[in-house]
């Protein structure tokens, strides 16, 4: 029977071999093909896309930081700049590593080129913010100091001016009076006398007018300032530059006057800190003008390289990619199945046909078996010579001819061993018992045992990955694939190792059940995969990913901290659920998707789970499909909320300094036209007291000249109480508790004899309230207001002022009600302006409210009133602090 | 030039300072008619008939408007834009007189078509001369719009 068995084996082997060959070939070419493809993905996209992707977080944190460091200067985002930097290099290092294709080569180069414009520009801005940071504390410093000495100034003059005309112009009415009293008759003498008083008129009005013009340009200097340098709005440049020439011509105008050393001095200082802050004002124009276009440039090279990296990473993140390699992979493993699927049958097919030919064999059975003899010993030159004619014959050329392809086919039998020796998978085949029959050196190489170890042993040796147990034991004839799935083998030294796993049926004859498992080792993918979403999660912004239906389909850890959501809480949904107006944003996420404008960065407020809202800065990427269509966005979003927070509070510190700026502005201005107002009616009337005399009509003269001491009065009343405004403020007594039934009561017996006069009665709330404040000052608010509602009583029969306090949020609301004539809502605001008077025939100069309102902010309280007008009463409000028990 | 009188509004909330305007012109342009409203919002009621001035011959329109600036309630400048926002009141001339001679006042002012800006002078014989020449150079010398049908008198 050994005849048969030679028989069988050699047309067996020749038939599987002479398939084999075929198919072997084909899937070679198909095999190097798919291999070289994910290698060139795993061991140089991957890498080079995660270092892409590391440099693009870099560059955006450097971004946000400089825009961040421009907008609020906290050296903090320096710190930040440079960290940033020295990863983005860091990563480009690594970048250049491993970048060897030509095409990597060529974006290092881009990114190299645009990364040092990028940080060229970076570094110029700061130095340039810093320069400009340091001009501007210069510019702030000068005016501050031009302001100091123009206060100086004024507050002299206006104090010399005035009180030497007030008492220049008593001494000459006392002499009038007594003169035309004592009946003299010489009015030419007395005009004469006029004339000369009249000669004294001084330019010294018109002094105090151009220092007043002064500083009133400074302080809108100082604000054209502000608002540019806040709102970069170039129309304020102008506005700057007349404001400053108008200042330097008034300093020409002040100079021409006949002045006074120390006034020349003076006006010295000014002319230079005038010159000083004009190069300083041109400086700082030019500074901000250049810092705006290096900031669009900056922008500009930062866009560029971000879109240089994303293309890098789109390799990495685009989920048609891995789609590819899973393709890839089950062809591969598809091609190997068909290797030995071959394999096997052609082995089939051998033993049947040796059958065939062993049972057909009778007489030449010598010739053969010495022939397949000699076949068995390698021998493959020998030949079978049957020359019967007949069927033997034929079998022998038979034989000679499947000797003769066996000895062709004995070269690919090498070449497929070849093949499955040098795959760089592992490839295991599985008995029904699950025990291990056959490895291929990657196996070992994989796993760490030799090939004796594994031999026979049970399959759970190398895995205990319950899938993949499962998976073998449902891979039947019937059923014979396995599809590609992520399992773990475990290594002699006890590591697990992440596979691309597959398998399959041989599913023929007797190797029924009979198993091959292919198996690709991904660690490597896996790091890299890790690192990425590592990289991803940890990112210092957050990041996601929308489908083009607006649904999240990624999102990092970062955002899910942010906004207190889980993942499974956030995918699938609409990205606009989580804003904090989804009606508004879905708009113009459904816009933004139809792909027809370009991404610009945004700010927009999202909600957090727990309800509290969060501000964004916000950047976004379209994601193409291969066809170029937009599938998606992908967003980056920086957390600005306490930026914002501090915008806020620049804005009302801003605000606050506009307030303040106006405030002293119509104080000077104020001051100017209304002291003025009263030196007008004293001149005007002094002219007239000289036709008076010349008519000789000593009533008018009487009249006019009581005009004119109660208009010097009112001038010296007026400054008296300025500087008392003035001083509210800067001298400040030790604040105390006070009842404020008690500081009600105090004030009450004050003004005792003008309530008494005008028969009003006062109602004090007894309520035991504490106020902490300046005793004496708001003692003083309190007579002001009182006095007010005495003075603005009406024409009623019983005059009523009702005064309380309470206690509300923290601090205490203070009251003085009349049922007087009230104020007309229009006016509530007026009536606390300097010299305001709703009334002008009313006695005083219009300072009273001025100061209460003064006193109450310098305690950090408000004040307001309730009226309606139409002699419904008023209430006035304000608040001050509580005291402590 | 008409030898029928003029009619002149004063809109002047300093008492002392309506009267040294008056009596200045009263010496100088007898001839003329001047009204005297003390703040603002009479201003405006003059100008719109309202209230005390409701009976058109307590308030016939003027030739010449003379303004001050700071006034209570509704400030002088606010009286001119009224004027000159109003397509049957802008042709009369307004003339702003004030004590103010602040950059921003005077901008302001002529922003709004102020027709001049004049300054009261502390010096008493330049205040008249000052009087004098206004009232010559607007009552003499300058010719009124010939458009009475815009802001008949009555």
């Amino acid at each position: 029977m050994r005849l048969t068995v030679v028989n069988k084996l050699g047309i067996g082997i020749g038939t599987l071999l002479a398939l084999i060959l075929f198919t072997g070939l084909v899937s070679l070419w198909q095999t190097d093909f798919i291999e070289e493809k994910i290698r060139e993905i795993t061991e140089v996209e991957e890498p080079t896309s995660a270092a892409a992707f590391e440099m693009e977080i870099n560059l955006i944190g450097t971004g946000f930081a400089l825009v961040a460091y421009l907008h609020d200067h906290d050296p903090l985002h320096l710190e930040r700049i440079a960290k940033d930097k020295a990863d983005f290099e860091h990563f480009q290092r690594r970048y250049h590593e491993l970048a060897e294709s030509e095409m990597g080569k060529a974006l290092g180069r881009q990114v190299d080129a645009g990364y040092t414009k990028f940080k060229t520009i970076a570094d110029e801005l700061i130095a340039l913010e810093d320069e400009h940071t340091r001009i501007l504390r210069m510019l702030l410093q000068n005016t501050q100091r031009i302001d100091d000495l123009l206060d100086d100034f004024l507050q002299d003059t206006a104090e010399i001016n005035v009180a030497l005309n007030h008492q220049e112009m008593d001494d000459f009415l006392e002499n009038l009076k007594r003169r035309i009293e004592s009946g003299e008759s010489n009015i030419d003498s007395i005009i004469d006398t006029m004339h000369q008083f009249n000669l004294s008129d001084m330019h010294e009005d018109d002094k105090l007018s151009v220092a007043q013009g002064m500083e009133v340009n400074l302080y809108e200097v100082n604000d054209g300032l502000g608002k540019f340098l806040f709102s970069q709005d170039h129309t304020y440049v102008d506005e700057i530059r007349n404001d400053l020439y108008k200042f330097m011509e008034d300093l020409d105008t002040y100079r021409s006057f006949n002045l006074t050393e120390q006034e020349q001095g003076w006006g010295q200082s000014l002319f230079d800190l005038g010159n000083t802050m004009e190069q300083l004002v041109e400086k700082t124009i030019e500074i901000a003008i250049v810092k705006e276009t290096k900031l669009a440039e900056f922008v500009e090279i930062r866009r560029g390289l971000d879109d240089i990296l994303d293309d890098e990473i789109q390799v990495l993140t685009h989920k048609d990619l891995t789609q590819a390699k899973v393709d890839a992979f089950e062809a591969e493993t598809r091609a190997n199945v068909i290797i030995f699927a071959v394999l096997f049958i052609g082995l089939f097919i051998g033993i049947f046909a040796s059958i065939i030919t062993a049972r057909s064999i009778t007489k030449p059975v010598g010739e053969l078996v010495s022939a397949t003899e000699a076949l068995a010993r390698g021998d493959r030159s020998h030949r079978v010579d049957i020359k019967s004619g007949d069927e033997f014959e034929y079998l022998g050329l038979s034989f000679n001819r499947m000797v003769e392809e066996l000895d062709k086919t004995t070269v690919s039998r090498d070449y497929v061993e070849n093949i499955i020796q040098s795959m760089s998978e592992s490839l295991i085949i599985i008995s029904s018992e699950n025990k291990i029959k056959a490895i291929n050196p990657a196996t070992i190489a994989l796993l760490g045992y030799r090939n004796e170890e594994l031999f026979g042993q049970p399959i759970s040796k190398i895995s205990n990955d319950e899938k993949l147990l499962d998976a073998l034991d449902e891979a039947t004839s019937e059923n014979g694939q396995i599809a590609v799935f992520e399992a773990t083998y475990k290594a002699k030294d006890g590591r697990e190792i992440p596979v691309l796993f597959s398998g399959s049926a041989l599913g023929s004859g007797e190797r029924n059940d009979e198993r091959v498992c292919v198996a690709l080792d991904i660690t490597k993918h896996k790091q890299v995969e890790e690192a990425y979403l590592d990289l991803f999660d940890s990112a210092p912004v957050s990041y996601h990913e929308i489908d083009r239906k607006g649904n999240m389909i990624r999102v990092n850890q970062t955002e899910l901290d942010l906004l207190g959501y889980t993942r499974e809480e956030m995918i699938g949904h609409s990205v606009s659920k989580f804003t904090e107006n989804p009606e508004v944003s879905i708009i113009a996420v459904k816009e933004k998707l139809k792909g027809k404008k370009p991404l610009e960065g945004y700010e927009r407020i999202y909600r957090r789970k727990n309800g509290s809202f969060i501000d964004f800065y916000i950047e976004e990427r379209y994601i193409y499909s291969v066809g170029g269509q937009v599938t998606g966005i992908r967003t980056a979003m920086q957390d600005i909320t306490e930026r914002k927070k501090i915008e806020k509070e620049r804005e009302l510190l801003m605000a606050e300094l506009e307030t303040k700026n106006a405030e002293m502005e119509r104080f000077t201005y104020t001051v100017s036209h209304d002291l003025k107002s009263p030196l007008f009616t004293m001149k005007g009337y002094l002219g007239l007291l000289e036709e008076d005399l010349e008519e000789d009509n000593r009533e008018q003269l009487k009249l006019d000249m009581k005009t004119i001491h109660e208009a010097a009065d009112k001038m010296a009343q007026m400054l008296d109480e300025l500087l008392e405004l003035s001083r509210v403020g800067r001298v400040v007594n030790q604040s105390v508790n006070i009842p404020f039934a008690e500081l009600a009561q105090e004030a009450v017996e004050l003004v005792a004899g003008s309530l008494a006069e005008n028969n009003v009665k006062v109602d004090i709330d007894p309520n035991p309230v504490l106020v902490y404040g300046d005793r004496p000052r708001l003692a003083e608010v309190m007579q002001n207001l009182i006095d007010n509602a005495v003075k603005y009583r009406g024409d009623q029969t019983e005059s009523r002022i009702q005064i309380g306090a309470r206690k509300e949020n923290g601090e205490i609301i203070c009251h003085v009600r009349d049922n007087g004539m009230g104020i007309d809502p229009a006016y509530h605001e007026i009536v606390f302006g300097l010299f305001e008077m709703l009334n002008k025939e009313a006695k005083g100069t219009g300072i009273g409210l001025a100061l209460v309102k003064r006193i109450v902010e310098v305690h950090g309280g408000r004040i307001w009133i309730e009226s309606d007008g139409n002699n419904r009463g008023s209430t006035f409000y304000f608040s001050l602090p509580k005291g402590q028990k | 030039m008409t030898d029928k009188p003029a009619t002149i509004l004063l809109v002047e909330d300093d008492p002392a300072h309506a009267e040294l305007i008056k009596r200045n012109f009263r010496r100088h342009q007898v001839s003329n008619v001047l009204y005297h409203v003390s703040d603002g919002v009479a201003a405006l009621d003059y100008f719109h008939r309202r209230g005390d001035f409701a009976d058109p011959k307590k308030s016939p329109r003027p030739k010449l408007v003379i303004l001050d600036l700071r006034m209570p309630k509704v400030d002088g400048l606010e009286v001119l834009k009224d004027i000159k926002s109003n397509n049957k009141l802008k042709s009369i001339p307004v003339v702003i007189l004030t004590t103010s001679h602040a950059r921003k006042d005077v901008d302001r002012a002529y922003k709004e078509n102020a027709n001049s800006y004049l300054v009261k002078p502390t010096n008493p014989a330049k205040f008249k001369q000052l009087m004098t020449d206004l009232g010559f150079f607007w009552l003499s010398w300058n010719y009124w719009p010939f458009v009475e049908k815009d802001f008949p008198l009555s």
